[in-house]
């Protein structure tokens, strides 16, 4: 029976190592706290020398949060959410110091938004606030990042309490059909690429108006220094998304100057193509921007709305209208703030790439110094459900 | 470069553990070939069974002593009963016969027996032999000598009825079985929507007469043998001869004559004494009741093996598509065929995978499930005080019970328990917070893709497995279910079923069998036989 | 049994054993090593290139190993150079099989450590890796020929799901501009993409097994296109949805672009799982293969059984995977394993070549 006592030892000692072993990374669901964001704000107080120079929001959601209690007592708890703030002068740090206090370390996985406060992003790199993000394995590259002109930590406490915020706020730049003020999402692995490679982008503003939430223009970060540089406002936001072409629906009004009276032009959709040119050291670009849509709303002279005269001076109105809103933003960009946010660098790389290799080492100047036109063509192909 | 070599000089430990990632595999693997050895002592590499020595008193053809010693041999035999008479009318030759109560049809030796030979005239042609006399007066079909009682006695208990004649040298062993009828129902473990709405019975006779049925076929062979040492029965060996490959047959009646058992009670008991491994948790023979699923396997060029006394015919070779397939997958048109294949497929992962699945996420990724879906998952298991996979045991458990008790309960309760075990244990559970809504629903979606199987047998295998990829779960997460699907692939590619790869026709690929896998091709497309079983004629058509 | 081709492959099985003997580390970490020393998106030019070299390399072998029909380069090798120069050579490459095979574990309890197990220690993830690879090891080349015909079309499924699905972030401006800066930048990644088609060598085993010898050339054509397929398309993928600079700053870039998304409203809105998995298997076939090659070469050098020097390899393996001592030795070590195939596989087969071709000349 030599053979069954050695398997006998055999799965003993198997079994032995499992029980051992048993389970060494297993941390179940419930044990854990879900960290869903991240606020980074400059640490205010009196003695901010001692506790680090950064107060750390984080969001987690409370274990209560889900409707699926069946048996439906009416759970107490009205916050889905619990805000904590620690400090230190890392973020990482920061964030384990939670652990002091919470009895489920919070997880990084499903992190949705990160929200760095203006003056935080003035005078600290991007590249090292968002240096833990970045490099932690739980946290993934899909979360968003946001700047917020304000407090950041603010936009973490809404006036409905049952709404998550960092939710929210992801939800609410999936709007970008409905308006032409949002721009594409900044996830983390984006601002990574244009981090490590120097480009300049732009960031959304979320700010809190009447305890709610609301997108609000976008931050300019300078790649070379990775720093905020100014913000740009919601009209400026929309100057940006028709120079790149990047909307995907939305409005334009315009006012009729006969009558003084609104008339609204909804974008089917947008284009814009960036040429550029080279001579020498100096560069230029041509923008045009292509547009399809329709007349939605016309207080002008709704009895007109179908006649093709009419609709002609209509598209000439709004094309000036576009033209200005980009011509302004670009000349806010280019000349205030000497920061290409635009991708045209981008262009001037794919066109011309030796003038580029050339030109990137102080790319910023030589834009500022750029001569950029612009065109602009709409056609407006209907007008909606009412004919006269 | 010293000092690099002295500081990657690994710790002790390592070299324990080096030594453990090389020993451990090896002593398994001499374990498991022990093991295997064992488990298969009577084949492929056992010896033939001896030849039984064949003793007994020889029937001498005197009437007083052969009758002498039988009637010794019956003290014994409470059921065997004896007749004496006489020859025709007044001729004087004494006869007897020795049958079993309920074996032999008692009208058949009244009317076809005894009447027969009491009314014959024995003195009309004297010059004939006896032997040779009382034969031509038997209206009996069935009929051959036997020389000694052992023998004869042998034959008696199984139906048969010995007739001793004076100055006949040996016995008469009359063909007068009582037939047990039963009807040829379909059977309950395998019904089906569309086709033939029969089984086989336990009539070896009524078993092969159905394939008989299915067609007049001069090459469907039937061979018999016998298995069981000390209560020998009668097996049959079904193909058809000019289809399957006679490699495969000679080694199903190489594999059939090494069985060396006592009795074989089933053919369940055939299964386990041919198969390839023993320690292998899938079935490598096909059981089946489904006449029409054994003349479909002929066909394609399997051999089938019917044993006496079970409605449980064994195909083989039995690959695991075969498991998955059902005789309506044929009958119906080919896309809902296709269709319900691939769904079976899937319910034999979901069965196999689903609750180690949840276990991993549960609770070693959270970050690979959708955010909302956490939510809902930690708000559900607040309460929980167990780990996932304890959890996850519990219910696979109780699950299992309720199955099987199912299985014992008198038919009328049966669905009653269901009804109580599932729904008022599972709500309570749920209410008591010893587990977690969703997993209730995991549990229970795995519970209802293993009924999805059409095989019980495979269902089983499954179950088992199961446990196992749980197990895994629990103790690397998903890397454990990687690492156990992937053993799971290694043994079914090692598997070999009478020679035929297991996992054929998925590897290696043959596309031409890929049309009767996955999919069920429309029939004017499937031209050939599986190439996987070597055809003796691989065109099926066309 | 009364199957005789046991050991015996189908030009098709070679082909699936070659492709999954490539397609390894190399998924994860292609796009940054290239772009690395590319630094233009001309990446996917350079995995072109080095895909044609690799085919190049392997037909050499191919053909080399087609000569002599039943036979491992490490039985002919001593027909070709002599004893020693022929031991010498085979003993080279048992090692390096050996130190590749332990490269790939390696790399795998990093990943899985890192993005799946956190916690738990490599040697567990290794061991567990280990004696699931050496029972299909045991089992010789025909169940490892099947396996691999099961992992391929998981492999292909899966991958082109995800990568499909990364179709949602790809931005075809990235790639641009092709050859901006010239051919140069390209010429400079080709042997970082070269070193990903690590591969063919294995023709100088498996064609023993091949059923038809002469379809060696065929299976490093057919093989190492589909590999370069694979690896054609993570590059591109990668970097259009990455763009250059991310995936130079990513550790493991394609995982990256993987979690760079989400689709809502799906049973699994994300992705990683899946990708993970299959690379996994990969990686298992990559290690599985080696060592057999290890064990195959010394058992026919020293004309001994095979098995015994299956299970004696395990442990070495096991101790040359444990000894990088972080992430950076790992790749260091990856690095050394290419430069020596580089001559070991570049060269060597080719000076066997023209010899066994002159041997002949003189025989004749």
């Amino acid at each position: 029976m030599n053979l069954w006592r050695r398997v006998a030892s055999l799965v003993l000692g198997l079994t032995a190592g499992l029980m051992l072993a048993g389970c060494w990374s297993s941390k179940e669901i419930d044990q854990l706290s879900v960290l869903i964001g991240v606020a980074l704000d400059r640490n205010e107080s009196k003695n901010a020398a001692s506790e680090g120079r950064l107060e750390v929001t984080i969001q987690t959601l409370t274990t209560g949060a889900s409707s699926l209690n069946s048996q439906g007592q009416g759970q107490t708890t009205s916050k889905p959410y619990i805000n904590m703030i620690a400090t230190g002068n890392s973020v990482y740090e920061a964030i384990r110091e939670m652990s002091l206090r919470t009895d489920k370390p919070p997880i990084g996985h499903h992190l949705k938004a990160i929200v760095v406060s203006a003056d935080l992003a003035k005078h600290n790199s991007l590249e090292n606030l968002l240096d833990f993000f970045m490099r932690d394995n739980d946290i993934r590259p899909g979360s968003l990042v946001f700047v917020s002109s304000g407090q950041a930590n603010r936009v973490f406490e809404l006036k409905r309490s049952e709404e998550i915020p960092s939710f929210h706020m992801a939800g609410i730049t999936e709007n970008r059909y409905r308006t032409s003020k949002i721009l594409p999402p900044t996830t983390l692995g984006k601002i990574k690429g244009e981090i490590k490679g120097g480009s300049s982008m732009l960031l959304p503003n979320i700010i809190v108006r009447d305890g709610k939430l609301k997108l609000s223009g976008a931050g300019v970060i300078r790649g070379k220094t990775k720093k905020l540089v100014g913000l740009l406002s919601e009209e400026e936001v929309l100057g940006v998304v028709w120079a790149t072409g990047s909307g995907k629906g939305g409005v334009m009004s315009a006012v009729d100057p006969a009558t003084k009276r609104p008339l609204v032009y909804e974008v089917n959709s947008m284009h814009s193509t960036i040429r550029s040119f080279v001579s020498g050291d100096r560069v230029s670009f041509n923008v045009s921007i292509r547009s399809i849509g329709r007349m939605m709303e016309n207080w002008s002279k709704p009895e007109e709305s179908s006649n093709q005269q009419f609709l002609d001076d209509q598209t000439k109105l709004f094309e000036r209208k576009i033209l200005d809103l980009v011509e302004q933003t670009i000349e806010k960009v280019q000349r205030q703030y000497k920061t290409d946010v635009l991708g045209f660098g981008d262009r001037l790389r794919i066109e011309h790439p030796r003038a580029w290799e050339r030109l990137k080492a102080n790319w910023d100047e030589r834009f500022a110094e750029a001569d950029i036109r612009t065109d602009v063509k709409i056609r407006i192909e209907d007008y909606g459900l009412v004919v006269e | 470069m010293l000092k690099w070599i002295i500081a990657h000089i690994p710790s002790w430990y390592l070299f324990l553990q080096a030594a453990a990632v090389g020993l451990v595999p090896y002593g398994v693997s001499r374990i498991g070939a022990k093991l295997n050895a064992m488990a298969m002592f009577s084949q492929p590499n056992g010896k033939p069974r001896p030849p039984e020595e064949e003793a007994g008193d020889p029937l001498t053809g005197n009437f007083d002593d052969d009758l002498a010693v039988f009637e010794q041999w019956i003290e014994n035999y409470a059921d065997v009963g004896i007749r004496n008479f006489e020859l025709g009318v007044d001729s004087g030759i004494k006869a007897a016969v020795i049958y079993a109560e309920g074996l032999s049809d008692r009208t058949v030796i009244d009317r076809q027996v005894l009447q027969a030979l009491m009314n014959a005239d024995f003195e009309a042609s004297p010059d004939v032999p006896l032997a040779e006399r009382v034969l031509r007066r038997l209206p009996v079909l069935k009929t051959m000598e036997c020389g000694n009682v052992r023998q004869a006695m042998g034959q008696v208990l199984i139906g048969w009825a010995a007739l001793i004649v004076d100055g006949v040298q040996g016995a008469f062993m009359l063909g007068v079985f009582k037939g047990v009828p039963r009807q040829m129902d379909e059977p309950e473990s395998e019904g089906l929507i569309r086709g033939a709405r029969v089984g086989f019975n336990e009539n070896l006779h009524d078993n092969t007469a159905i394939l008989r049925r299915f067609g007049e076929n001069q090459s469907l062979f039937i061979l018999k043998m016998k298995v069981g040492r000390r209560a020998k029965r009668n097996v049959a060996i079904a193909y058809i001869e000019d289809v399957a490959d006679p490699a495969i047959v000679e080694e199903v009646k190489k594999r059939l004559s090494r069985i060396d058992l006592d009795s074989v009670p089933e053919s369940g008991y055939i299964e386990q004494m041919i198969e390839d491994s023993s320690l292998s948790p899938f079935p490598q023979i096909q059981s089946t009741e489904r006449p029409d699923r054994v003349f479909g396997a002929l066909m394609e060029g399997r051999v089938a093996v019917l044993l006496a006394g079970t409605p449980f015919a064994l195909i083989v070779p039995a690959t695991l598509s075969m498991f998955l397939q059902s005789p309506e997958d044929y009958f119906e048109r080919w896309l809902p065929g296709t269709m319900f294949r691939l769904l079976r497929f899937f319910a034999l992962m979901v069965s196999l995978l689903a609750p180690s699945l949840y276990i991993s996420f549960i609770s070693f990724h959270p970050g690979l499930i959708p955010t909302k879906l956490t939510m809902s998952i930690i708000g559900s298991r607040v309460n929980v005080p167990f780990t996932a996979l304890v959890e996850a045991l519990i219910l696979e458990v109780s699950i299992e019970l309720l199955r099987e008790a199912g299985l014992r309960l008198p038919k009328p309760i049966g669905p009653a328990m269901g009804i109580v075990g599932g729904l008022v244990i599972g709500e309570a559970a749920v209410q008591a917070g010893i587990v977690s809504p969703i997993l209730v629903i995991v549990i229970a979606v795995t519970a209802i893709s293993s009924f999805a199987i059409p095989h019980y047998n495979i269902g089983l295998s499954f179950r088992m497995l199961r446990f196992v990829s749980m197990f895994c779960a629990g103790v690397f997460g998903l890397f454990g279910v990687i690492m156990f699907f992937l053993a799971l692939c290694i043994h079914l590619v090692n598997l070999r079923s009478f020679g035929v790869p297991y996992a054929g026709p998925l590897v290696s690929y043959q596309f031409e069998d890929w049309k009767d896998f996955l999919v069920r091709a429309p029939l004017a497309a499937m031209k050939r036989r599986p190439q996987m079983l070597k055809p003796k004629q691989p065109i099926r058509k066309g | 049994m009364n199957t005789g081709s046991n050991n015996q492959i189908s030009t098709q099985q070679a082909i699936v054993i070659l492709i999954n003997y490539i397609l390894a580390a190399g998924i994860l970490t292609l796009p940054r090593t290239s772009a690395e020393q590319v630094g233009t998106p001309d990446v996917w030019l350079a995995v072109l290139i080095g895909g044609g070299i690799a085919i190049a390399a392997g037909s050499v072998m191919a053909r080399l190993s087609a000569r002599y029909p039943g036979q491992t380069f490490f039985q002919y090798s001593s027909v070709i150079a002599g004893r020693w120069i022929g031991g010498i050579v085979s003993l080279a490459m048992i090692v390096y099989f050996i130190s590749i095979s332990a490269f790939e574990v390696r790399t795998m309890a990093e990943v899985t450590c890192f993005f799946l197990l956190e916690g738990t220690p490599n040697w567990a993830i290794v061991i567990a890796f280990m004696w699931v690879g050496i029972y299909l090891v045991s089992g010789g080349i025909d169940p490892i020929a099947r396996l691999f015909e099961i992992i391929l079309p998981i492999t292909i499924i899966i991958f082109a799901i995800v990568t499909l699905l990364s179709m949602r972030i790809f931005d075809f401006e990235r790639l641009r501009p092709v050859l901006g800066l010239g051919f140069s930048p390209v010429l400079k990644g080709v042997k970082t993409t070269t070193l990903a088609f690590l591969g063919p060598e294995i023709m100088l085993i498996i064609t023993a097994f091949m059923k038809r010898p002469p379809a060696a050339i065929k299976v490093v054509v057919g093989g190492v296109s589909i590999a370069a397929a694979f690896y054609l398309a993570t590059v591109i993928l990668v970097i259009g949805g990455l763009s250059l600079d991310g995936a130079r700053a990513s550790t493991w870039p394609t995982i990256d672009l993987i979690r760079s998304f989400e689709l809502k409203g799906l049973l699994l809105e994300r992705f990683d799982s899946l990708l993970l998995t299959i690379w996994i298997m990969q990686i298992f076939s990559t290690f599985t293969i080696t060592l057999y090659a290890a064990a195959k070469g010394a058992s026919d050098l020293f004309k001994r059984e095979f098995k015994p020097f299956a299970y004696c390899f395990l442990p070495i393996i096991f101790l040359c995977a444990m000894l990088p001592k972080n992430i950076n030795e790992t790749f260091q070590l990856g690095d050394t394993i290419g430069d020596i195939a580089l001559y070991l596989f570049g060269v060597v087969p080719l000076l066997f070549l023209v010899l066994s071709l002159l041997r002949r000349r003189k025989k004749g």
